[in-house]
């Protein structure tokens, strides 16, 4: 999988960014960020639990990681 | 060290806590990808490796049963000692907090050859990072991530090391460990 360009010119003006500003500032933008991702995979999973259907996807999706 | 209670994301507090555990019972590194988001990438990921010296089962058996205690579930088994054959057989083990099997886990392998017994030999602490956590080397990352791993992911995880520490890279190192990436893993 390729990527364009201006995937990578946004890491390096990221990169950038963390380089000029204290840590305090960086890693508060990076933990919201981070947290809200897993916020978002918690909440999907637990709409999964309220069904029938996902809970069958849910235990699909825990025997392939057991697995893997 | 300085720091407040919500710069902490929910990668740091496991990688942290679980860390904490290992470095009681065993000499280990966190490599690739977290190495990166520690630094700052932004990005995510459901997973943190950790590389650990061979150890005997005695010795994992302790590890174990601290990281039980404290909530932390392998994946693939609740045997110890079938736990401690996928590490000889050179596999990954997965630690997960109790109660769930998702992200974040702690992929956690045996270091395999020379190569990783070096990087276990010139793990850092790496200040800027923030965080008390024993990493392998900034120019063992790179070497990886653009010699052996190479996906876009990882060549931005190096560009952006690269960035962050541009003018304070050993690139003789990086070629030395490309060297021996080719001959011990690209053979």
């Amino acid at each position: 999988m390729t990527r364009d360009k201006s995937h990578m010119e946004f890491v390096e003006r990221w990169a950038e960014h963390v380089k000029s500003v204290p840590r305090k500032k960086w890693k508060a933008e990076q933990t919201a960020f981070i947290n809200a991702v897993f916020e978002k995979a918690n909440s999907f999973y637990e709409r999964l639990e309220k069904t029938k259907e996902g809970r069958v996807i849910l235990e699909r999706l825990r025997e392939a990681r057991e697995k893997d | 060290m300085e720091r407040g209670i919500s710069d902490r994301s929910v990668l740091d507090e496991f990688a942290e806590d679980f860390c904490r555990i290992a470095e009681k019972h065993v000499k280990y590194i966190v490599v690739s990808g977290y190495v990166a988001i520690s630094h700052g990438r932004f990005r995510a990921t459901e997973d943190i490796d950790m590389i650990i010296e061979r150890v005997d089962f005695e010795k994992f058996n302790n590890f174990h049963q601290e990281l039980d205690k404290a909530g932390f579930h392998c994946m693939q088994s609740t045997k110890v000692k079938d736990i401690y054959e996928y590490l000889e057989k050179g596999d990954g083990v997965r630690y997960v907090r109790e109660g769930t099997l998702l992200p974040p886990e702690m992929e956690v392998k045996f270091a395999k050859d020379e190569l990783d017994e070096l990087q276990l030999k010139t793990r850092k602490k790496i200040p800027f990072t923030g965080l008390d956590i024993w990493f392998s080397s900034i120019e063992m990352n790179i070497a990886f991530k653009e010699e052996l791993l190479k996906s876009p992911k990882d060549l931005e995880d190096a560009r952006h090391l690269r960035k962050i520490y541009e003018g304070d890279i050993n690139e003789n190192f990086i070629e030395e460990i490309k060297r021996k990436i080719k001959k011990e893993r690209l053979k």
